[in-house]
């Protein structure tokens, strides 16, 4: 897990320079450019997941409902977007904003607080340190430090 | 009216100061409040320390200027919460419950048994720190003077007396208890000022058909800006938020960890109020500029001010600017202390001292820091506004992989956070300047702190592995620490 997460951290970021590097290039599509730095940032925070959510078993428990959320919500909002750039004319509009902005706007800026949230605090439990835990680490503290 | 509110104001603060410096006794309450916060309170502290007088001023404007595309800046808010706390939360938790970590460059040092990790991450805290305080300061100064009619140097100073007052006496003590007034006060403001937006056009559908029918490209998903562009503050103000001294400090001060499960709920809750005002405002200016009922504004930072003189009362707009105040004082008051942590506590550590009087030298630098600070903000002219463009981005680049992965992954190693550091300081302060003195230029869309995070995420993993021998070489209550 924490291997998987550290090399989609190094693959993202190596995506991103790519992308930045490619506005030196005009050859280079926007649209192509602009996929690529929607999934690379993404990856980005699936990545934090598969590293902080990590319970002590090795198992992502509850911090597979945030990747989910992430890959399938955030990330297919951003993509599908990045994909069909262009003005909000015609557009029906969307809890009062142009389909495709409202779907940003209470896609990828509201509904993940509550989900993400949702499977923080219910995953908890399970990942959270003990006082058994803190024992433990005190007594292994160096000696210089005790 | 506006002025009296703004008194009223800045007396709370006072007296809250005053309050908090008769509970600060050592130099645990001055710098991590004594570990005694709930998570109430540490969530509207994390909030206002994070949401400085950008949101309330720049923010609409930005808006205004680019629509959509400027939303991507505060668009994180949504999982920066829960990803930040699973990241950090448990264990900037545990090495302060353990190990007595009081600041990042601590938990930098005890990670990668490193104080040379220490010191440096210190020195691009404290490079950040006064450029981010000084352009805090002006801003407090450019309001006081505003509403006041006192010259702006004179302003300047007032402002920084009041928060210097509370910061040096109560440390971040006051400075928490300051925070939840005014991260309440910030949230009232913003709802109020939301709803006034929503009603001088009809509510968000009326606006946003104005908008559509005379500019279509402003309410795209990606509004006038560039997809990169947009794209690029998304990322930065998400992975970035990882490592924010000022905030993911105060992960030290919670009394009870079992309260930290309703933390991202209540901070994402707290910030997405509070950011209405950012939307809100700068959609209600565009439609009323393509309406006729206002000038096209002279700059985009006048969107809040030209906004609350035509449409808010005089209570509102007293309300809305004790806010702003807010807003700009809490973030000062959080850097002052980290930057007086880096000075009295990091710096010394790093080079195996340890001072005296913690708590009377972190009330001395924490008046250096607010002295120099207000120097630079009275006395550099455009220096100010190039020290606050790098201030997020040089927390971000220098710390998150050093922070945030390494608290997460034991194949991370000393020299990968040394590189990491020193790539981000390097890039971010080189690059910044080579642009801001016009020495070159930038195509649209790239971001220097964008850039510079991923450039220094990768040489950790790179450095880490190529010097993967060292990664065995932590403390056993580190390693094991990492397992959990």
């Amino acid at each position: 897990m924490r291997r998987a997460g550290v090399g989609l951290l190094a693959l993202s970021s190596l995506a991103l320079l790519v992308g930045y590097a490619s506005a030196w290039w005009p050859s280079v599509a926007p649209r192509g450019v602009a996929l690529l730095f929607a999934a690379a940032t993404v990856l980005q925070l699936v990545a934090f997941v598969l590293l902080g959510a990590r319970r002590r078993d090795g198992r992502l428990g509850a911090g597979w409902m945030a990747v989910v959320v992430l890959v399938a919500l955030v990330g297919g909002i951003l993509i599908t977007t990045a994909a069909q750039p262009g003005s909000a004319e015609g557009e029906a509009l969307l809890l009062g904003l142009p389909r495709r902005a409202a779907f940003v706007l209470y896609g990828v800026g509201i509904a993940p607080l509550l989900l993400l949230a949702g499977a923080f605090a219910r995953g908890f439990a399970a990942w959270s340190a003990t006082d058994a835990d803190v024992a433990r680490l005190r007594a292994l503290r160096p000696p210089s430090d005790a | 009216m506006t002025l009296v509110i703004m008194a009223l104001y800045l007396g709370v603060c006072l007296a809250i100061g005053v309050w908090a410096a008769r509970q600060t006794r050592t130099a645990a309450d001055f710098f991590v409040a004594g570990k005694r916060l709930g998570v109430w309170t540490l969530a509207l502290a994390s909030m206002a320390s994070t949401l400085s007088g950008f949101i309330f001023i720049g923010g609409p404007g930005l808006v205004y200027t680019l629509g959509m595309g400027a939303v991507y800046l505060v668009l994180p808010t949504a999982v920066t919460g829960a990803i930040g706390a699973w990241v950090l939360g448990k264990r900037m938790r545990l090495l302060g419950e353990v190990r007595g970590a009081m600041t990042v460059p601590d938990a930098i040092r005890i990670r990668y048994r490193s104080p040379e990790a220490q010191g440096v991450s210190a020195v691009a805290i404290l490079v950040a720190t006064v450029g981010y305080t000084a352009t805090n300061l002006l801003a407090l100064g450019v309001v006081l003077s505003s509403l006041s009619g006192w010259p702006l140097g004179v302003s300047i100073w007032i402002g920084t007396a009041v928060v210097f007052a509370y910061s040096v006496s109560g440390g971040i003590l006051a400075g928490i208890y300051t925070d939840l007034f005014q991260g309440t006060l910030m949230a009232a403001a913003s709802m109020a000022v939301f709803v006034t937006a929503l009603g001088t056009g009809g509510g968000l559908a009326g606006l946003s058909q104005t908008i559509v029918a005379h500019d279509p490209g402003f309410l795209s998903p990606w509004g006038a800006g560039t997809v990169t562009g947009a794209l690029s503050f998304y990322f930065v103000f998400s992975v970035g938020t990882l490592a924010q001294p000022h905030v993911v400090h105060k992960f030290y001060m919670l009394r009870d960890p079992t309260r930290l499960r309703w933390y991202p709920l209540l901070m994402g809750a707290a910030m997405t109020v509070t950011l209405l005002l950012y939307i809100g405002v700068g959609l209600a200016v565009k439609a009323a500029v393509i309406r006729g009922d206002l000038a096209p504004l002279a700059t985009p930072d006048a969107a809040t001010p030209t906004f609350l003189r035509t449409y808010a009362g005089a209570a509102l707009a007293g309300i809305v600017f004790a806010g702003v105040a807010a807003a700009i004082m809490s973030t000062v008051n959080a850097f002052l202390n980290v930057g007086a942590a880096a000075l009295t506590h990091d710096l010394p550590r790093a080079v195996g001292r340890t001072l005296t009087d913690p708590l009377g030298r972190g009330r001395v630098a924490t008046a250096i820091i607010a002295v120099l600070a207000a120097l630079v903000a009275q006395w550099s002219g455009q220096l100010v506004a190039f020290l606050g463009i790098f201030g997020f981005g040089l927390f971000a680049s220098t710390l998150v992989p050093a922070l945030a992965i390494g608290l997460n992954w034991p194949g991370g190693t000393r020299a990968g956070a040394l590189a990491s550091i020193v790539t981000g300081l390097v890039l971010t302060l080189t690059v910044e300047s080579l642009v801001f003195f016009k020495v070159i230029a930038l195509p649209r869309g790239v971001s220097v702190a964008g850039a510079a995070l991923a450039a220094s995420t990768v040489v950790y993993v790179v450095v880490s592995a190529l010097t993967a021998a060292q990664a065995a070489d932590v403390d056993d209550d580190v390693r094991a620490m990492l397992e959990l």
